[in-house]
């Protein structure tokens, strides 16, 4: 089955190590420990992931071909060869917008309720 | 050169570590265990760069907890896999034996007279039909299990090796209690619902490895003998109706398990 005919929909709601994993290779791919200080960055430290979360959750994403393996280094000459690198499949930057489409509508929800900014 | 306090806290620390990862599956470990050691390394240099002695204890901490929670999810899903396979390996040679149960069965129905009871040899050959209806649902699960990228050969199957199941527990049930036989009709009825839904696509859109049309006349027979349609006032010829349909039923499912059977032994690669 192509990426192409994969529903986006039926990934839905993303886990958090999921979405935020996403997140992270959304403008360039990455490898383990880079996914992972990116992981941190973006939520100002609420999130740290372990090695057995960030692998078991790279590993499920792969079957689900959400990410791919890619054999290009960013810079060869600054990394280390044995390192692998990952970067998003068209289907997991669909399944990536479906899941900020998803969240937006809460918010949105939110917002109207204005339940935003009470804390 | 002398090794830092840094490099020895790191390099025990990571020792310590890949002894931890022999907690994991080993075809997990071959697959991500060097990367986690990486990983772990990467991160227990920053630490030490950031906090010192203390920076690595607290990342300790992280790490034993995310490795309690990852190796629990890691075995569970080897088991998972592991029963699933079999269960799916073993589906043609279950419908086999099913059908040859159900096969034999089906001589009980030559008991001449009403079959409200049965009696001597009659009543051993109905009594194979319970392993007959046990391995056939088996079967009917592990093929929904190998066809779970077609959604509604799934869904049929299950439905018919359920209501197969069903039938196996309600004839158990009938042994204890009489008037628990209703449970082995709700279980023909979704099996025979099932077996119909399946029969109708299949007709169209076959997935199993035999005749298209083979399924459906497999529900026709049931639907045929449960809504008394062919029913004549001779016992005797009801009987053999009744003999005929059972012993379809069971060679079909015979020779569907044999068939399959034999396709997954070719599917596999041989073991050198």
């Amino acid at each position: 089955m192509s990426d192409a005919t994969l529903r986006p929909e039926g990934m839905l709601p993303l886990t958090p190590a999921v979405f935020h994993i996403l997140l992270a290779l959304a403008d360039s791919e990455k490898h383990g420990y880079s996914i992972m200080q990116e992981v941190t960055r973006i939520t100002n430290g609420a999130v740290q992931m372990g090695p057995g979360t960030l692998y078991g959750t790279l590993k499920r994403m792969l079957e689900t071909r959400l990410i791919e393996e890619t054999d290009e280094r960013p810079d060869p000459q600054m990394d280390d060869e044995r390192r692998r690198y990952y970067r998003l499949t068209s289907f997991g930057e669909r399944v990536m917008h479906a899941e900020l489409d998803r969240l937006s509508v809460l918010l949105n929800v939110a917002q109207s309720k204005r339940l935003m900014g009470r804390t | 050169m002398n090794p830092t306090p840094q490099t020895r806290w790191i390099a025990f620390s990571e020792r310590v570590y890949r002894v931890l990862l022999l907690l994991y599956p080993a075809d997990y470990r071959r697959e991500y265990g060097w990367l986690m050691v990486q990983l772990f390394r990467d991160v227990c240099r920053q630490r030490y760069h950031q906090q010192g002695r203390i920076g690595i204890a607290l990342w300790w901490c992280r790490t034993v907890f995310d490795l309690a929670l990852t190796v629990i999810e890691q075995r569970r899903k080897v088991r998972l896999m592991i029963s699933k396979a079999t269960f799916v390996h073993f589906a043609g040679f279950m419908l086999v034996l099913g059908g040859a149960f159900s096969g034999l069965a089906a001589f009980s129905q030559l008991q001449p007279d009403d079959h409200f009871t049965y009696h001597g040899l009659y009543q051993v050959l109905i009594l194979l039909w319970a392993p007959g209806t046990l391995f056939v649902g088996l079967g009917c699960v592990g093929l929904a299990l190998s066809y779970e990228s077609i959604f509604w050969a799934k869904w049929t199957l299950y439905l018919c090796g359920v209501g197969s199941l069903v039938m196996t527990a309600g004839m158990f049930a009938t042994f204890l209690n009489e008037s628990l036989w209703n449970l082995w009709f709700i279980g023909a009825l979704l099996h025979i619902s099932g077996l119909t839904a399946f029969g109708l696509r299949h007709a169209f859109k076959p997935v199993l490895p035999c005749f298209r049309g083979l399924p459906l006349q497999m529900a026709l027979g049931w639907v045929i003998i449960g809504l008394g349609i062919l029913r004549t006032d001779s016992q005797t010829t009801n009987n053999l109706l009744s003999f005929l349909m059972f012993i379809g039923t069971g060679l079909a499912w015979l020779a569907i398990g044999q068939a399959i059977h034999r396709q997954r032994q070719q599917a596999e690669p041989a073991v050198a």
